[in-house]
């Protein structure tokens, strides 16, 4: 075999099938396109000529400790299980509900979202944990022997 | 126009952030409205998601380090807050996030800020039975043209992950336009 020969030989390979759903997907896709490119959702009149933002204001200082990125996600932590600790444990009452919308809008507002269980999971995975069998001394035991707890509350 | 860097920079200065801001609010409202429209599906929702969008990159952009774009940035905070809007909708209405979307396209048959034809209302249906990450991927790339690299910064996935995705999104569609 000449030199030529073996360096126009490509040595790499395709999956198979691989350029024949290429053109098929890009025409299934200019196919669609053909019949529909935008959403028709539209804005009331001016919006987003007039969409404003309120700048929240500086918080006053205060003499409280300002938390280190560790102690956040701890506290979220903490939030969370609390929030577990809420369903699983206290018996249902009429001022559960509410309770609950309190204790949610203030994490909403205060609390780094990204760390809380509750907006990690969908709504079927958090339904999911009800029938987790974990007893209310299981979740007690678990967070007194949670080295990183007592350590933050003994800060 | 400012640059992007420019931008950054004033938005760092307590003298200047406030007006930074402004600009900056001016540049991405519209992209980041749309965006986050094709998520939550109402406009009140989306108007909601958009200034807590805004919000957030106000108290978090002392925290940007300009590892990544900014509008990636952007794009990220306002993904995570659209879908931390719709668990948390769907908590409170005590519904499953499917029901929470069957339910926001019924409503978008008489909504004012639909003005969609049929093919359109079937459009939005065929996108909300894929799975999030999907009808994410489908949204940005056929409507806006996001570029896979940008993408795989906003949604933390791999290009080639994404491509499938799309792939696969696309061929879902066809079959679901084909079966209505």
């Amino acid at each position: 075999m000449s030199l030529n020969k073996i360096y126009k030989k490509i040595p790499f390979k395709v999956p198979k099938d691989y350029f024949e759903s290429f053109y098929a997907d890009f025409f299934i896709e200019q196919e669609l396109k053909n019949k529909v490119q935008k959403t028709g959702f539209k804005t009331p009149e001016g919006y987003l000529n007039n969409f404003n933002v309120s700048i929240p204001k500086k918080s006053k200082v205060t003499n409280l400790r300002k938390l280190n990125k560790k102690h956040s996600f701890y506290l979220s932590g903490i939030a969370a299980a609390l929030i577990l600790l809420f369903m699983f444990i206290i018996p249902k009452k009429d001022n559960e509900e509410v309770s609950l919308e309190i204790l949610e809008d203030y994490l909403l507002s205060e609390v780094d979202q990204s760390d809380l269980l509750s907006n990690i999971l969908t709504m079927d995975e958090l339904n999911d944990l009800y029938i987790l069998n974990v007893s209310s001394s299981e979740i007690e035991n678990y967070l007194l022997q949670n080295a990183s707890v007592e350590t933050l509350l003994i800060d | 126009m400012q640059n992007e860097a420019e931008l950054l920079s004033q938005l760092k200065f307590d003298d200047s952030k406030e007006f930074a801001f402004k600009a900056l609010i001016k540049r991405y409202k519209e992209n980041l409205y749309w965006h986050i429209r094709k998520i939550v599906i109402s406009h009140d929702d989306a108007d909601d998601v958009l200034q807590n969008t805004f919000i957030k990159v106000f108290k978090n952009i002392d925290k940007f380090n300009g590892d990544s774009k900014l509008y990636t940035w952007m794009y990220r905070i306002a993904t995570n807050e659209s879908i931390t809007f719709l668990n948390s909708k769907a908590r409170r209405n005590k519904v499953s996030n499917e029901t929470l979307n069957e339910n926001a396209l019924q409503n978008l048959v008489t909504d004012v800020y639909f003005d969609g034809d049929e093919i359109q209302l079937k459009l939005q249906k065929a996108i909300a039975q894929l799975p999030r990450i999907q009808q994410l991927v489908f949204n940005m790339r056929y409507f806006d043209n996001i570029k896979y690299r940008d993408m795989s910064v906003i949604l933390e996935t791999s290009e080639g992950a994404l491509k499938a995705s799309y792939h696969i999104a696309v061929k879902k569609i066809k079959i679901y336009l084909i079966d209505h």
